[in-house]
């Protein structure tokens, strides 16, 4: 009867799994947002069951009632008042992609952070109903049994809600076409602001009946946003019924693979279903969204800068104490971090969340292979793990659309940290790893000046080469680029690996730095997160943007991780948060705009001649004498007034 | 041009569904070196399903095209490039990353002939003079009027250096002028010795144009033949016209 008791404890996990992906189904599916701070409205509304049982004595089941309409209440507000203003000023479906997750991003570390600093990392559980009940002969706990039929009863529900209500049927027809919903009298903005409502009570719910039975933690969100968006892939993106069978199974199939195997391998075995999905019939899911939008190419800045710069670097050892040489070492890893980040996904514009996962590999690899073989060799093995790992994850995603790509590179970390510290206890049985090597600091300064010097010339070759252009073209409309003959796969997932190898060889080189490493510490999601933030905030697009981000973040954080280390990530979040909202091309795009301020007269002014000469299209039909400011004496700054002059200019 | 020997494009029992819809049913037909072929039909015939699929961007369910003899059936829309299709959207795809010449020049770098930077935005300068753009090469495409943007999407094709060039209703949304300059630039491509295979609504272009047309209804070719003859055909004025007709 063993056999049957696993079977109900996957199919109890597996109910947990179909509601959250159902709930994450609506949120992405209907009102478009990818939303990775899922998991955290689960965690909070756990967190919610358990103090409500603790403090008041509320029966979950009670806290049900209470919970589901606030968190409905509560995730309604987010959308109207602040995901809903956001996305909307996006262009076009690749940015509104991007800026949702990246926001989404900076809630998950917000609300983390906050649970953390309030509840601290311990587990909490209680005991509600745990009275063992005799089912077809195999014992489940009464809770259990509870969670199971609530699971199943309340995806039941929502299935027929979808497709037999109106209102249902009104968000089915804004998933299938989001564009053409209104044309049918579908108001997309409130039904939009309905489903991701809904989406977040049913996370909670989730919460509640989860934290009937598993101890809840600050960081169990994120493993069930990453569960979440594998059986929603796995069942289908708009499909209730796809996203129920494929939680169950999910939920079966961990349930075997620990009792059969082991249970640290279930991240990998997570892991290996999604990579069989995606390479076996990702066609079934949702296609390929056409990106566009990327902004012209930046005129580099005056050669002597980048040289004279090179060279303060070159000689600052000689000069910087301790402090201050550990502080350039910190600037130096991120630089390396985030150009090599935006080498890839600034081009491309698929956002990769795997910075901690390439960086990680590197150190471990050299605290695998240094002390007892050579430096050099922990280095090549660190390239060669990259160039196997990026390669797999590109083929495996970037023929698809970008999402599938995020939502590999958000769980790779977790899933390579899983694979290390299973290794490392099951296999080498140790739980961290002592580092002596003979590496000074200046030694490790002068290899990541190095790297940063390699990637930064790398990009600069690429920007005048043909690739360069290949790139950008692949950026703005890949249907175009494969139009025009380029190999869109080979390029992206080249790019991606070189990018990769970057963020691995700073992880290997700055290794030496810790005496001490285990999982936890090389595969930390910080590093990830900052990179992103980084090279966002200094703009991802060109080759100086991401280091224009990296020096004043690196001096924050330092800061920040000195002054208020239990809020760290609580502002790094809103930090995160506030570059979306206020600079969503990065301080580049801004110094860009200023420039572009400065010449708008003269763009303006080509423009009419253009206009003037072609004679015809929309902006020159109608001009009948050569505009008056052609001099340039009476062309005014700034783009609305040029863009009346264009239009209010008759005689 | 019924004298031409081999076929260059060679299309047989092309089959797409989409769900229950048979977008393409069995569609065959053949087109010569050298000739300019009309794609007609209405709405939801299947014509841009059809050029979807010859340019790889659509695998077919069944069915056959051949390029030169070669079959190219279900290969990357960048492989068909690099065996000689090359053709426009029917709305104009003119990322704004790059500009006017740089969106030509790119076509030139991959497309057929891999030339270099330099090369390559020489001959962009030569192809967009061709079509006959005169906007400034470096404008963006967010500052270009609609017939600029056409032209550079054919001066892009081009510069793939295809055998056979696909329009997608190239010349729709013309105003009357730019409608005579666009059939003459048709042309003048075919006289120099372009094959063309153009989907189009202006019957107008398609009778001076095209030596031979296609009828597309519901997924099946309903007529060819030259444009009197298949214009005249029952079943194409049924289609047009209605029942009565």
């Amino acid at each position: 009867m063993m056999l049957l008791d696993f079977l109900l404890a996957g199919l109890v996990i597996g109910g947990i799994y179909a509601l959250i992906s159902i709930g994450l189904n609506l949120q992405y599916g209907v009102a478009r947002v990818l939303n990775l701070a899922y998991g955290e409205f689960l965690m909070l509304a756990g967190y919610g069951a358990f103090w409500g049982f603790t403090l008041l004595g509320l029966s979950p089941v009670l806290t049900l009632f209470v919970g589901a309409p606030l968190a409905f209440a509560l995730s309604w507000l987010l959308f109207t008042y602040v995901l809903h203003p956001l996305l909307g000023r996006a262009q076009d479906q690749g940015k509104r992609e991007i800026d949702s997750i990246l926001s989404t991003f900076g809630l998950l570390f917000v609300l983390q952070g906050v649970a953390l600093v309030a509840w601290s990392g311990t587990d909490r559980a209680y005991s509600y109903l745990s009275v063992p009940l005799n089912l077809f002969g195999a014992v489940i706990g009464a809770n259990r049994l509870l969670v199971l039929v609530a699971a199943l009863a309340l995806s039941g529900g929502v299935y027929a809600f979808l497709r037999y209500s109106p209102v249902g049927r009104a968000m089915r027809a804004i998933a299938v076409s989001p564009r053409t919903a209104p044309l049918v009298g579908i108001d997309v903005a409130r039904y939009s602001a309905l489903a991701f409502a809904a989406g977040g009570a049913l996370a909670a719910v989730a919460g509640i009946l989860l934290s009937s039975f598993v101890g809840i933690n600050p960081t169990i969100g994120a493993a069930f946003t990453m569960k979440a968006l594998i059986v929603v892939v796995m069942g289908g993106i708009g499909h209730v019924l796809g996203g129920l069978v494929a939680g169950l199974m999910l939920g079966l199939a961990e349930t075997l693979a620990a009792l059969l195997l082991d249970p640290g391998l279930i991240t990998v075995i997570n892991f290996a279903i999604f990579s069989i999905v995606l390479l076996w019939r990702p066609q079934g899911l949702l296609g390929a969204a056409a990106r566009s939008g990327t902004q012209g190419s930046l005129r580099l800045p005056k050669q002597a800068i980048p040289v004279a710069a090179l060279l303060a670097l070159i000689v600052a050892p000689r000069f910087a104490d301790a402090y201050w040489l550990s502080l350039l070492v910190n600037i130096l890893t991120y630089i390396a971090l985030a150009t090599g980040w935006a080498f890839f996904s600034g081009a491309t514009r698929y956002v990769s969340l795997a910075a901690s996962a390439f960086f990680g590999v590197g150190a471990y690899a050299v605290a695998i292979l240094a002390p007892d073989y050579s430096y050099g060799l922990a280095l090549l093995a660190a390239v060669a793990v990259s160039i196997v790992l990026s390669a797999f994850v590109g083929l495996a995603t970037l023929r698809l659309s970008g999402m599938y790509f995020v939502i590999f590179t958000f769980g790779l970390a977790t899933l390579v940290s899983a694979i290390v510290s299973w290794w490392e206890f099951n296999i080498a049985q140790k739980a961290g790893r002592h580092l002596f090597l003979s590496i000074t600091t200046t030694h490790i300064y002068y290899q990541l000046l190095a790297l940063c010097v390699g990637i930064i010339a790398l990009w600069m070759v690429r920007d005048r080469s043909r690739m360069g252009f290949a790139l950008k073209t692949l950026g703005a409309d890949e249907t175009v680029a494969r139009q025009v003959g380029i190999n869109t796969v080979a390029l992206k997932v080249g790019t991606f690996v070189v990018s990769s190898v970057v963020m691995t060889l700073a992880g290997a080189i700055l290794a030496p730095r810790w005496s001490y490493m285990d999982a936890t510490i090389a595969f930390n999601p910080n590093t990830s997160f900052l990179t992103v933030i980084m090279a966002l905030l200094g703009g991802a697009t060109s080759v100086w943007g991401p280091m224009l981000g990296v020096v004043p973040l690196v001096l924050i954080s330092d800061y920040l991780s000195v002054t208020v280390p239990n809020y760290f990530s609580v502002v790094l979040g809103l930090v995160l948060l506030g570059i979306v909202f206020l600079i969503p091309d990065g301080l580049i795009g801004l110094l860009r705009r200023w420039r572009g301020h400065l010449r708008r007269p003269d763009l303006a002014h080509r423009l009419h001649a253009l206009a003037d000469r072609i004679g015809g299209g929309p902006a020159g039909r109608n001009r009948v004498s050569p505009p008056a400011g052609r001099n340039g004496i009476a062309a005014p700054k700034g783009p609305a007034s040029s863009q009346d002059q264009s239009q209010a200019r008759q005689p | 041009m019924s004298a031409a020997p081999a076929p260059l494009l060679e299309v047989s029992g092309l089959t797409r569904h989409f769900g229950g819809l048979a977008a393409l049913d069995g569609v065959s037909f053949t087109v010569a070196r050298g000739e300019v072929v009309g794609l007609i039909g209405p709405n939801g015939s299947g014509k841009t399903t059809l050029l979807n699929v010859v340019s790889g961007r659509l695998a077919p369910l069944a069915g056959e095209v051949r390029l030169g003899g070669t079959p190219i059936t279900g290969a990357t829309p960048e492989a068909v490039c690099r065996a000689g299709i090359a053709g426009t959207f029917q709305l104009a795809r003119i990322p704004d990353a790059l500009d006017a010449r740089d969106n030509v020049a790119v076509a030139a770098m991959y497309g057929r002939r891999r030339l270099e930077v330099a090369a390559a935005r020489a001959e962009a300068e030569r192809l967009l003079a061709r079509v006959g753009f005169e906007g400034a090469r470096s404008a963006q495409a967010d500052a270009l009027p609609y017939f600029d943007l056409k032209r550079i999407e054919l001066a892009r094709a081009l510069a793939c250096a295809p055998d056979l060039l696909l329009l997608d209703e190239w010349l729709a949304g013309l105003n009357p002028t730019e409608l005579e300059a666009g059939i003459e630039l048709v042309r003048s491509l075919n006289a120099d010795g372009m094959t063309i295979v153009m989907v189009e609504h202006v019957m107008h272009a398609i009778r001076s144009l095209c030596g031979h047309i296609v009828v597309l209804d519901a997924g099946r070719v309903i007529a060819s033949g030259t444009p009197e003859v298949a214009l005249a055909d029952a079943g194409v004025m049924r289609v047009y016209l209605g029942e009565s007709a």
